[in-house]
């Protein structure tokens, strides 16, 4: 021991406790900043578990604030500022490595626990999934634990059943309260807590242009776009088209969003009856709302733009909700304006020559853009393959080198050239992008839309019949719009690999039943906003209106439940009913006790009458009859209902001096 | 009334063999008590303490008074189990094995100096005191009625002994140390004549019936359910506290009941009290408790302990 002070709270387990709680925490954090920093974090933990295990001395205070420096600069040399999410939690981290080197004295530690609370609460910055909530959850018990550990003082230290049960025990406790905060607590519009705008980054969706290769990408992903639940049947899967982003403007190699923004309405004529079906959008941070083709209706706070494209007037920045109505036969845009129709016929003449030219040579040889239009299918239909993995286009006439030498593409590389051999042949055409089809959830019966859903196909004008959607892609590939993305390439990825693989179907269910349980907890844990909250309070018959009222509200429910617990407790050490001997003895001894005479514990009632009558001899007489009565009672063959009165009653009369 | 600690059972033989003995052994009133104690609750009696403080003498004197028939066994490192239980011999005139009892055929025996002995000639003394029966030569023998041991031994740490096992130690209801005598006992002791003469004068306080009889009267007293609260507040203690080595077994919270309930019929109660119970307390568990962490404390330490942590409920 080189002069280690000994120390309770930081004995060599209970520090290891902490250190391994420290561990955990940051162990999600280690994926999502620098590599330096989770390496950083676990030299710091090993040197501390070193000093501790040795019992060495802590490193010097100028060392701990040389790194401390070196630990802000680095901080800001990697996100070039000390605050926003990731740089705050760089810091965070960080800054708790160094607690724990330079942690000497008992509140030390528990400001170290503390840290480790914080730091539970970033990881939710990051992310508020089912897996992350209960990992957390175990952290907190580490954390719990820990303390309880520190608490149990000099001795021997407690075992890992008598940390974690105690642990657990408090945390089962807090569940009541946790509730009410939860349901109670005033929600604000938007995000509880003000996100800072990097915590943005790395939504996945798709954006506001296309370029041959930019979509590929998304059909890696799993990840949720949206669900939809159908109110009634769901549509024949074919008819899935969910609307994103239209994209006019072309540059010979790039479809983008235009820049004009004009107000469109929901007038077409409209055939059958409409479908109604409720979205959830998983954020995107782009402004556009999807709809299957076309909508019917607006969501709040957005508006419609001529090409029936969906605005929110906010990013969407958080998960949003909301009902919508679309018909799946429509007839709309007969009359097509002269600037829109110089736009969607506009094009590069330089660039994809080739491309361009077989587009003029349809026109001049078709009688109607109808004939142009099967010209333009028989030709995908006979000479192109459908892959996920096409060739880099890397020369300046991407779709040239498409079209004619590679002839093997994806949604994009199909909807790109087909509008563009339109556009020439002089027949107004745009690109729409999107989603198209989706699973469906047999548990559920949610259509669960993932990013690998993403799709692009075109829409063409037609005279008297307006905007026609045409999807290129399901003449080459038609597996791919009948049954999904699955179904035209075969399993993308491990898990649908899995679950192609498993002829029963257990996975398949497993994630259907995942998946339901997720859209459960985005639906009632992450989306419990005002709206729902109001709602859910008005079901339990609270009209609750602002959140003063909900705050009073919230104070009550939490003296309620602090108070049932507390009563709980007083309860549970009280006997259920009290033997009237044992309350008369109890009152005698007090007494006596306040005459300066009390009882030790252990002492029994004739020892204790013996001290009496020696100390106090002038009541000794009405203490015997006390004592002897008591006694009888208890040790004895007990004693009736007159008796034990008459005890009581005695006892009340009892004064000692 | 009946908790006047002076009123006694009238006529009371155990107040006269208490009283005869307190002339033979100076100043020691409370061991007598509890050694009476001890056989009133059928239990076998062990004295330890050094060479000379009148071990032999209480037993031999408690032997005398209770009317029994009585051996004194002298354990030595040399003696057999035949030496204690008895031996067949060939009768010739029958020509037959003919079954000679040992010594342990007897009401009460003195088994001196019990951890000189061998480990083998032990274990015959200690399951006969736990079968209350012998088996010599294939054959079962059952040994008399009323039977007790009153062992002395000498403390573990004197030349030439064997330690007495745990579990062994257990068939003892009670272990008393009777220490030396204060200046004015030790006065008249050096003044008075000698013991052994002392004990050979002594007539009989009680008779085997009437010890019997006692013994029954013990096992009716009142016992209520706070009392065995009691008890078994005591016993737990000891399993959960970190200061004993080992909990104490359920034969010993039934030794500390049987001990509380001859105390109580001893002191003219019919009903059992905590105060019974702690004073047959260190007697009956000091024995079987070792202290554990710094003190390493004794088992008389130990149990004195265990009274003041645990409150009477």
């Amino acid at each position: 021991m080189s002069g280690a002070i000994p120390n309770a709270a930081l004995d060599v387990r209970n520090v290891m406790w902490l250190l391994a709680a420290m561990a955990f925490v940051v162990a999600p954090h280690a994926f999502r900043l620098p590599e330096w920093v989770g390496v950083f974090f676990a030299l710091v933990v090993a040197w501390r578990a070193w000093i501790a295990w040795r019992a060495a001395r802590n490193p010097p205070r100028w060392l701990v604030l040389a790194l401390t420096f070196g630990a802000v600069a680095a901080t800001f040399f990697a996100w070039g500022r000390i605050v926003g999410r990731d740089a705050g939690t760089t810091l965070l981290v960080l800054m708790t490595a160094m607690k724990l080197l330079e942690m000497k004295t008992s509140r030390e530690v528990v400001l170290a626990i503390h840290l480790g609370f914080v730091l539970v609460m970033t990881n939710f910055l990051f992310s508020q999934s089912i897996p992350l909530g209960i990992y957390m959850l175990a952290c907190v018990w580490l954390f719990v634990a820990t303390l309880v550990g520190y608490h149990r003082g000099v001795g021997r230290t407690p075992t890992v059943r008598e940390r974690l049960v105690p642990a657990g025990l408090l945390l089962v406790q807090a569940v009541p309260l946790m509730l009410v905060f939860f349901v109670l607590f005033p929600r604000v519009q938007g995000p509880l807590w003000a996100l800072p705008q990097d915590a943005r980054a790395g939504l996945s969706g798709l954006s506001d242009s296309m370029t041959p290769g930019n979509i590929s990408q998304l059909i890696q992903s799993e990840a949720t776009a949206f669900r939809a639940q159908f109110e009634g049947e769901i549509p024949p899967y074919q008819l899935l088209y969910w609307r994103g982003p239209v994209l006019w403007s072309f540059d010979g190699r790039t479809w983008k969003v235009p820049d004009f923004n004009i107000t469109g309405s929901l007038s077409y004529s409209r055939a059958e009856k409409p479908v109604k079906y409720v979205l959830t959008v998983e954020p995107h941070g782009k402004h556009w709302l999807f709809s299957l083709d076309v909508p019917a209706t607006l969501p709040p706070f957005s508006g419609i733009r001529q090409d029936l494209q969906i605005r929110s007037v906010r990013p969407v920045d958080v998960r949003v909700r909301y009902e919508m109505t679309s018909y799946l036969e429509y007839r709309y845009g007969e009359k097509l304006p002269a600037n829109f129709r110089a736009l969607a016929l506009s094009f590069d003449e330089r660039r994809n020559p080739r491309t361009v030219a077989l587009g003029r040579q349809w026109a001049a040889e078709s009688a109607n853009p109808t004939e142009v239009l099967n010209r333009a299918l028989r030709l995908f239909n006979t000479q192109f393959t459908y892959t996920l993995e096409p060739p880099l286009l890397t020369s300046e006439n991407p779709y040239d080198e498409f079209l004619f030498d590679v002839k093997r593409g994806f949604c994009e590389h199909f909807a790109g050239s087909f509008a563009l051999l339109m556009r020439a042949a002089g027949i107004p055409a745009r690109v729409v992008t999107g989603y198209q089809g989706g699973e469906v959830n047999p548990l559920s019966r949610e259509l669960l839309v993932r990013q690998a859903d993403a799709h692009a196909w075109v829409e063409v004008w037609l005279e008297e019949r307006g905007w026609v959607r045409i999807d290129p892609t399901s003449i080459v590939a038609p597996n791919r719009i009948d049954s999904g993305i699955n179904a035209a390439l075969g399993p993308i990825g491990v898990i649908p690999s899995l679950i192609a693989a498993d002829r029963l179907g257990v996975l398949a269910n497993l994630r259907f039943a995942w998946d339901a349980l997720n859209s459960q907890w985005n639906q009632w844990v992450l989306g419990y906003n005002v709206e729902r909250q109001r709602q859910f309070l008005a079901s339990l018959g609270l009209e609750i209106a602002d959140w003063k009222k909900l705050a009073i509200w919230l104070t009550v429910a939490t003296l309620a439940v602090g108070g049932l617990v507390g009563l709980g407790l007083v309860l549970r050490d009280l006997p259920v009913r009290r033997d009237p001997a044992v309350v008369a003895w109890e009152r005698f001894c007090a007494k006596l006790a306040r005459a300066g005479l009390p009882r030790a514990p252990h002492e029994g009632p004739v020892d204790f009458l013996a001290r009496i009558e020696s100390q106090r001899p002038e009541v000794a007489a009405e203490a015997r009859a006390i004592v002897e009565r008591y006694v009888e009672a208890r040790y004895g063959e007990g004693i009736s209902r007159p008796e034990s009165r008459d005890l009581l009653a005695r006892v009340r009369r009892f004064r000692p001096a | 009334m009946l908790i006047d600690a002076r009123a006694r059972l009238a006529p009371n033989p155990v107040e006269e063999v208490v009283a005869r003995a307190s002339r033979v052994i100076l100043g020691k009133e409370r061991q007598i008590r509890l050694a009476m104690a001890c056989i009133l609750a059928r239990g076998h009696l062990l004295i330890e303490d050094v060479p000379g403080v009148g071990k032999t003498t209480l037993s031999q004197t408690l032997a005398r008074l209770l009317g029994l028939e009585h051996r004194r066994i002298q354990f030595t490192s040399d003696l057999l189990p035949a030496d204690v239980i008895g031996v067949s011999v060939f009768d010739r005139e029958n020509s037959t094995f003919r079954f000679h009892p040992g010594p342990i055929f007897s009401q009460l025996i003195l088994a001196d100096e019990i951890n000189r002995a061998s480990p083998k000639a032990q274990s015959a003394l200690l399951e006969a005191m736990e079968e209350h029966q012998v088996t010599a030569e294939g054959q079962t023998r059952p040994l008399p009625e009323p039977f007790f041991v009153i062992a002395t031994q000498n403390p573990l740490h004197q030349v030439g002994t064997f330690p007495l096992p745990e579990s062994q130690l257990d068939r003892f209801l009670m272990r008393l140390r009777l220490g030396y005598p204060d200046a004015r006992a030790e006065r008249e002791l050096l003044k008075g004549e000698e013991r052994r003469d002392l004990i050979s004068h002594l007539e009989p306080a009680m008779s085997a019936a009437q010890l019997l009889e006692l013994q029954r009267a013990v096992t009716a007293t009142q016992v209520s359910e706070a009392l065995l609260d009691y008890v078994q507040a005591l016993v737990s203690h000891t399993r959960v506290s970190p200061r004993y080595a080992q909990g104490l077994s359920p034969r010993a919270g039934l030794a500390v009941l049987r001990g509380a309930q001859a105390w109580a019929l001893m002191q003219g109660r019919r009903q059992v009290l905590p105060e019974d119970v702690q004073a047959v307390l260190p007697a009956v568990v000091g024995h079987r408790l070792h202290g554990t962490g710094e003190s390493q404390k004794g088992g008389f330490d130990a149990a004195a302990d265990l009274l003041t942590a645990v409150p009477i409920p």
